[in-house]
C-alpha cells in the first residue's frame, strides 16, 4: 500500500513539473501533447493558438499561428476599374481554365444590359447606376443578408431608427458573423452558422419566406473567396438563389459587392485585389442571370481602393488585433447613402 | 467519533449558509445598473435594444418581459452585448434564459473559427439567473459587469 501511494505521488509530481515546463517554456510541441491529454479528459480545449482563418474554405489547410512571426503579407491594393473588368491572369489568383464556370469571362462588359424578355427595355440588370434618392418606403419589403460586416449595418440601422423609425423603411436583417455562401447552402445544425429569425436559426430561404421579403439584398463572399475561391463561391450563389426562388418566386436579387479592407490589413489570401476580382465576376454573373449588382465597394473606398480609416471600426493594431473590414457609424452612413441612390 | 460527527454537522450548516439563495430582486432598477456598468467599464456608443429588437435578435417575446436594460456596441469584430432582463414569471424567465443561452452558443460557434480572442471571451461568459432576473454579458469586460450586477442582488 505504501509503495502504491509512493508511485502515485511520483506520477503527480512528474506531471506537475511537465505542466509548469509547458506553461513557462512555451514549447509548442509539449503544449500539443498536454492539450491532447487534457482534451481526452475534459473533451474541450480552447485551440486559440491554432485555428482556421475565417476566410479559408473547408478544403484549405489550417494555418498554425506563431505570434512571433507576422502573419500578414502586405500587398499594395490597386484600384480596380470595374467598368473594364479585372485581370484574371494575376499570379496570386490564378484558377484552372473552366469555360463552364459562371462568371469566368475575361473583361466582362458589366454595364447594364436590357432583358431580352422585356422588349420595352424597361428592366436593366447588372450594375446599378446612380439615380434619384428613393423614399424610405422603398426598403419596406427588403431584407439585408450578410456576414459580420452586415451585422454592423443592422446595428447601425437599429441606432438610427431610435430617432427616425422610417430609416431604411421596414427593412429586416438576416446576418451572422463569419457567414458565407458555403454556410448558407449547408444544413442547420448545432455547429452550423446561419442567421436567426426571431431568435431561431434557420435557412435563408425559410426565413425569407416567413418574412415575405421581396427585395433580397445579399452581401456575402468575404468568408468564401480567400485564395481566389471564386468558382465554388459562384456555384453556391446559384444554389442559394434557386432555393430562395422555390419558396419566394417573386423575389428580386440585389447582390452587394464585397467591401474593401483597410490599408495594411490585407493578407496574401484575402486582399482588395481578390475582393475586386470577385466583385467583377459577381457583377457579370448578375448581368447574365438578370439580377442587380450594387457596387457598394465604390461607395465606401478611398482613392486607393481601400476602406478609409474613418469608416473602419477594427483597424489592425500593432498587437495584430482587428481585421480592417468592419464599419463604423460613418462607414455605415456612406453605405446606406449608396443604397438609397442605387436602386431599381 | 463524536468529534467527527460534530465537525461534519458544523460543516453541513456552514455550507447550507453559503448556499442560501441571494436576494431575488436588485436594489435599484435595471436601467440604473446599466448606467453604472457603462460608467465603470468606460463603454460608450451603446445602442439600446428595445422590445422589437429583443425579438428580432434573441427571440425574446415582449409578453415575457417585465423590465429590460439591454444594449449592444459596435466595437471591434464582435460587438459587446449587455443584456439584463426581468421576466414576468418563472416560466417566462425559463424562456428568456433559453434564448440568451442560444445566443451565447451562436456567438461561440461564429467566433470559434473567426476570431480566437472573441471565442476565448465567449467561452468564459455565461447566462446568470436570479429568480426572474436573467442576464448575459458578452464582452471582454464581462467579469467586471457581472460583479457590478451581482452587487445589486446582495
Amino acid at each position: 500500500m505504501a509503495s502504491q501511494y509512493k508511485w502515485k505521488s511520483w506520477m503527480v509530481l512528474i506531471m506537475s513539473i511537465s505542466l509548469i515546463l509547458t506553461c513557462f517554456t512555451g514549447c509548442t510541441q509539449l503544449q500539443s501533447v498536454w492539450r491532447g491529454i487534457m482534451k481526452s479528459i475534459s473533451g474541450n480545449v480552447a485551440d486559440y493558438e491554432i485555428y482556421e482563418h475565417p476566410e479559408l474554405s473547408e478544403t484549405d489547410t489550417i494555418i498554425q499561428r506563431d505570434p512571433n512571426i507576422p502573419d500578414q503579407t502586405i500587398i499594395p491594393a490597386k484600384p480596380v476599374d470595374l467598368d473594364h473588368g479585372a485581370d484574371d491572369q494575376d499570379e496570386a489568383v490564378q484558377e484552372p481554365d473552366n469555360p463552364d464556370a459562371p462568371g469566368e469571362s475575361d473583361n466582362p462588359d458589366i454595364s447594364g444590359q436590357t432583358d431580352p424578355d422585356d422588349p420595352s427595355g424597361s428592366e436593366t440588370y447588372g450594375t446599378l447606376a446612380a439615380g434619384e434618392r428613393v423614399e424610405d418606403s422603398y426598403f419596406d419589403d427588403a431584407v439585408f443578408i450578410g456576414d459580420s460586416v452586415s451585422v454592423m449595418l443592422q446595428y447601425y440601422t437599429m441606432a438610427m431608427r431610435a430617432d427616425d423609425p422610417d430609416f431604411l423603411g421596414k427593412a429586416q436583417f438576416l446576418t451572422a458573423g463569419s457567414f458565407g455562401y458555403r454556410h448558407a447552402v449547408s444544413a442547420v445544425s448545432d455547429s452550423s452558422i446561419h442567421p436567426t429569425y426571431n431568435g431561431q436559426e434557420m435557412l435563408l430561404e425559410d426565413a425569407i419566406a416567413q418574412m415575405g421579403a421581396k427585395k433580397i439584398y445579399i452581401m456575402l463572399g468575404m468568408n468564401d473567396i480567400s485564395n481566389g475561391n471564386y468558382t465554388r463561391t459562384l456555384e453556391n450563389v446559384t444554389t442559394l438563389v434557386s432555393r430562395i426562388l422555390e419558396q419566394s418566386p417573386d423575389a428580386k436579387f440585389y447582390f452587394q459587392s464585397v467591401t474593401p479592407r483597410m490599408e495594411n490589413s490585407e493578407t496574401s489570401y484575402l486582399n482588395n485585389d481578390i475582393i475586386s476580382t470577385f466583385n467583377t465576376k459577381l457583377a457579370a454573373y448578375c448581368e447574365e442571370n438578370h439580377y442587380y449588382f450594387v457596387n457598394v465597394y465604390e461607395g465606401v473606398c478611398d482613392e486607393n481602393g481601400d476602406l478609409p480609416a474613418a469608416y473602419c471600426g477594427d483597424p489592425v493594431s500593432e498587437g495584430g488585433k482587428g481585421m480592417g473590414i468592419h464599419f463604423t457609424y460613418a462607414g455605415c452612413a456612406a453605405w446606406v447613402d449608396y443604397l438609397y441612390t442605387h436602386t431599381a | 467519533m463524536k468529534k467527527v460527527y460534530f465537525f461534519g454537522l458544523l460543516m453541513l450548516f456552514a455550507l447550507s449558509a453559503c448556499a442560501a439563495p441571494q436576494t431575488q430582486a436588485p436594489d435599484v432598477p435595471l436601467t440604473d445598473i446599466m448606467d453604472e456598468i457603462l460608467t465603470e467599464t468606460g463603454i460608450t456608443g451603446e445602442i439600446p435594444v428595445d422590445a422589437e429588437n429583443l425579438m428580432a435578435l434573441y427571440g425574446i417575446a415582449s409578453e415575457d418581459v417585465e423590465e429590460t436594460a439591454c444594449c449592444i456596441t459596435m466595437n471591434g469584430i464582435f460587438p459587446d452585448e449587455i443584456l439584463m432582463i426581468q421576466a414576468v414569471s418563472e416560466e417566462s424567465a425559463d424562456r428568456v434564459e433559453q434564448c440568451l443561452s442560444s445566443r451565447l452558443e451562436q456567438v461561440m460557434v461564429q467566433s470559434k473559427n473567426y476570431d480566437p480572442e472573441s471565442y476565448e471571451i465567449a467561452q468564459k461568459c455565461h447566462v446568470v439567473r436570479c429568480g426572474q432576473y436573467v442576464s448575459l454579458f458578452v464582452s471582454a469586460k464581462h467579469e467586471q459587469m457581472n460583479e457590478i450586477y451581482q452587487t445589486h442582488f446582495q
